[in-house]
């Protein structure tokens, strides 16, 4: 006799969880799935530690808050990187005025010289560290059109709804937006 | 992707790969520059989607998020909130229970003094955060251990922000949200004074409320914004900066 293992499906287990009440069953799914992708698009938006944790742990809270609003238009997956995206900027303006914003990437270090033979696990990480600079060069909505789309592999649909743009004007951004990245990695020593 | 080389990958291809058209016209698969364009850029969406991978975030965020939530849950409504018409009368009422607080606040409170007061002065510049009750059972904020003994409130508390200057000759409290300026005082209307104190009354927002005092024998500086700028001018003019311990709003 076959045994099939049960496929979990995060959405399908959160929206089970609302139906019978269960709000903090459905926060810990929700967590568990997208906790982790929250914190890395937050730390790509924001550039600090600290801010991209205190991001995600106010998106968790606002999206427990919400649950009784939640319209099933959309997937918990899009809704919750929707009230991320509106926290990172919240955190954005509040910190406009900070001069270092940008200019001090907690974890960046300098890239080594990209050499023939340098370990390639620590060439990557330098390459991923440069790309964090240059992203952190960006306007906001240009890193956040770019991150949404590639890091977090939202549709541009999706993506249009949660930042209210046309999907068309987002496609011509990200792809006007890859040309920046691309110029400013070579800039950094990171010709390909 | 040089001057010299042909661009038009991403002058037209990078688009039509974003609006999930295909690169059917053969220039995009025999032009040496396209090909190479295209496997940078390739490669770019690659990293885009790694970026992050490697990070450690704190391994306890979800109990922080669950003890924010039970924190706000379990909140009474907030009187003003409530009953607007008598908001002002009970804020006033609490005032002597705040006094009372603060002052056992101040005793907790842990100034951090970059230097010793050079002036005559009856006590030191303290700075105490007391977060205002509401009716019935009342938590009110807890200082989290974890974060340097932080008072942790939630959005809708109110909380109170009090100093005694000391009799310092010059002396501003300022209250700083996510490391910008929001409050001098005095000088801004949320503030009141009377004899060496300093009081403001502030709703809770999201963020991080960093109160600090300034006192000095001499005219401050002007404040420039954030804490960093503001505490180095006040400490290189000589002045005393005394930081009570941040709150943080959830």
């Amino acid at each position: 006799m076959m045994a099939f293992a049960a496929i979990s499906d995060p959405e399908q287990e959160a929206l089970a969880a609302l139906d019978r009440g269960t709000f903090d069953a459905a926060l810990t799914i929700l967590m568990n799935a997208y906790g982790g992708a929250v914190y890395r698009y937050c730390l790509a938006m924001l550039s600090k530690t600290d801010l991209a944790e205190d991001a995600r742990q106010l998106t968790f809270i606002q999206a427990h808050q919400g649950f009784r609003h939640f319209e099933r238009r959309s997937s918990f997956r899009s809704w919750i990187f929707g009230i991320a995206h509106h926290r990172c900027l919240d955190l954005l303006k509040a910190h406009r005025r900070r001069q270092d914003r940008f200019s001090s990437l907690e974890d960046a270090v300098e890239p080594p010289e990209p050499t023939e033979s340098a370990d390639t696990r620590l060439a990557a990480r330098a390459r991923g560290q440069a790309l964090t600079r240059c992203l952190s060069k960006l306007p906001q909505e240009k890193r956040a059109a770019v991150l949404l789309r590639f890091q977090q592999e939202l549709s541009y649909p999706e993506i249009a709804s949660l930042v209210n743009e046309n999907a068309a004007a987002l496609q011509m951004r990200v792809s006007r937006t890859l040309i920046e990245l691309r110029k400013c990695l070579q800039r950094e020593g990171w010709a390909a | 992707m040089s001057d010299a080389s042909c661009d038009r990958f991403e002058r037209e291809g990078l688009l039509r790969q974003e609006q999930g058209l295909p690169l059917d016209d053969e220039h995009f698969a025999t032009c040496p520059d396209c090909l190479a364009a295209r496997a940078v850029y390739d490669r770019l969406r690659q990293d885009l989607a790694m970026l992050g991978l490697d990070a450690q975030p704190a391994a306890d965020w979800q109990v922080k998020v669950r003890a924010a939530i039970d924190e706000r849950s379990t909140s009474a409504p907030l009187p003003w909130a409530a009953k607007t018409t008598t908001s002002k009368r009970l804020s006033w009422m609490w005032i002597p229970t705040g006094l009372a607080a603060a002052t056992l606040a101040f005793v907790l409170a842990r100034p951090l003094m970059t230097s010793p007061p050079t002036y005559s002065v009856r006590g030191e510049p303290t700075v105490g955060v007391l977060p205002l009750p509401t009716e019935g059972a009342r938590r009110g904020g807890t200082p989290d251990p974890a974060r340097g003994g932080e008072l942790v409130l939630t959005i809708g508390d109110r909380f109170i922000v009090q100093a005694d200057t000391a009799g310092a000759p010059f002396a501003e409290l300022r209250v700083y949200l996510n490391d910008a300026l929001i409050v001098r005082c005095p000088g801004d209307a949320v503030c009141r004074r009377e004899g060496t104190w300093l009081e403001v009354t502030l709703d809770a927002t999201v963020g991080r409320y960093e109160p600090i005092l300034f006192t000095a024998p001499r005219p401050l500086t002007l404040p420039r914004g954030t804490v960093n700028a503001d505490t180095d001018a006040a400490a290189t003019a000589g002045a005393t900066v005394t930081i009570e311990p941040s709150i943080r709003v959830y």
